[in-house]
């Protein structure tokens, strides 16, 4: 319950955070003097979240999350290029068709990636570019704390770009995110 | 006219004609008998009044400070406002002891003091979330730059998912991985040759 009472400040501090605007500008609102892809992407859009359903068992969707889970543990006793390099060869395996986990395994990949890469003077690009596809508004997300943590990652990598409106746009789909995982720990508790 | 029509009415009178018709005794004389009073006797005749108001200094000083209070007492008479009318209340009550001082003030109920708590809470979150916009010292405080705004928002992001908490993504992976085995191994068509892992 402490728990809950702790994220339900944090999400309430973060709104009121969100619903001020600093700099007295839209963040909607196109500015000049930044790429194309501000443009191209709403960062006031509501977001779309689904829920992770477990898929009918299937020998190559074992082989996949047996592999993915191979790359995962790879890359935590990893460092560096070393750790790149593991992760971008998960990224790389084949999805099963009706996988439903794959989703999550790849988005765990894929933001552990750019963390990595973040970690670097000029990797904030590459990490933007690897999860804006990922996190696209116009795609359903799956409803699980790495899609929450995917977010905050793609707004990092856009703050650091300089790319104000999607960073704020990133970090308020991640807490709506949350703030949709809260509710959920809430209604388990009460059961 | 009279001193007590002058003080009735309000009217600014001008002490020097008013001192004039005093001064008439025929006049004062009318007036009187329109009241129904008596005239003048042979005392108050002394005193001057017959003679006008002019001759008696304390009358005279009297019948000035009444058309000088005229004004004001007109003033007086105007309604208080609504804002007027609270403050001379507040005042009022202010100025009792037994209500400044009493010890029998009521007391908040409990679900007031938990709403008091509550908000406090909010604003100490909010003064949380508040100083990381002020940015590292040396900046310009009045610099609005938006990114400033994100480094706060990202670091109160990072603290939401802290609080989530969780395994690590191997970890997590792994018992996907086991759970995932063993459903397919209670599955009659596909089971797995190697079992779970």
């Amino acid at each position: 319950m402490n728990r809950c009472l702790a994220l339900s400040a944090t999400m309430l501090g973060a709104a009121a955070l969100l619903g001020c605007d600093p700099g007295g500008t839209d963040a909607s609102a196109p500015r000049q003097g930044h790429s194309a892809n501000d443009l191209d992407v709403d960062p006031d859009a509501e977001i779309i979240m689904h829920a992770v359903e477990r898929s009918t068992p299937t020998r190559a969707g074992l082989a996949y999350i047996r592999a993915a889970a191979d790359v995962l543990t790879q890359a935590e006793a990893a460092t560096g290029d070393e750790r790149i390099q593991v992760l971008r060869r998960g990224l790389a395996l084949p999805v099963p068709a009706n996988l439903g986990e794959a989703e999550i395994l790849r988005l765990e990949m894929g933001t552990t990636l750019a963390e990595t890469l973040l970690e670097r003077p000029s990797g904030a690009p590459v990490a933007r570019d690897l999860l804006m596809p990922m996190l696209a508004v116009e795609r359903s997300l799956p409803l699980d704390r790495v899609t929450a943590r995917a977010l905050v990652t793609l707004g990092d990598a856009t703050a650091k770009t300089g790319q104000d409106a999607l960073a704020a746009g990133s970090y308020g789909r991640a807490l709506r995110v949350m703030n949709r995982l809260r509710e959920e720990l809430v209604e388990e508790m009460e059961r | 006219m009279s001193i007590e029509d002058i003080h009735t009415t309000g009217e600014p009178a001008s002490p020097s004609t008013e001192r004039g018709e005093w001064g008439d005794p025929d006049t004062i004389a009318a007036e009187l008998a329109a009241l129904g009073e008596l005239p003048l006797d042979a005392e108050e005749t002394e005193a001057g009044l017959g003679e006008g108001v002019q001759a008696t200094p304390h009358v005279q000083t009297v019948a000035t400070l009444v058309s000088l209070a005229a004004p004001i007492e007109a003033a007086l008479r105007q309604p208080l406002s609504e804002l007027e009318l609270a403050r001379v209340y507040r005042r009022v009550v202010t100025r009792r002891p037994s209500v400044a001082n009493s010890t029998a003030y009521p007391k908040a109920p409990r679900s007031s003091r938990s709403l008091v708590t509550a908000l406090a809470v909010v604003a100490a979150a909010a003064a949380f979330v508040v100083i990381p916009l002020r940015g590292p010292a040396g900046l310009d405080a009045r610099d609005p730059s938006p990114g400033l705004a994100n480094s706060g928002l990202g670091a109160v992001t990072r603290a939401g998912l802290a609080q989530l908490g969780g395994s690590s993504g191997s970890a997590r992976a792994q018992a996907l991985a086991d759970d995932y085995a063993a459903r397919m191994a209670a599955s009659p068509t596909d089971a797995p040759r190697g079992g779970p892992r």
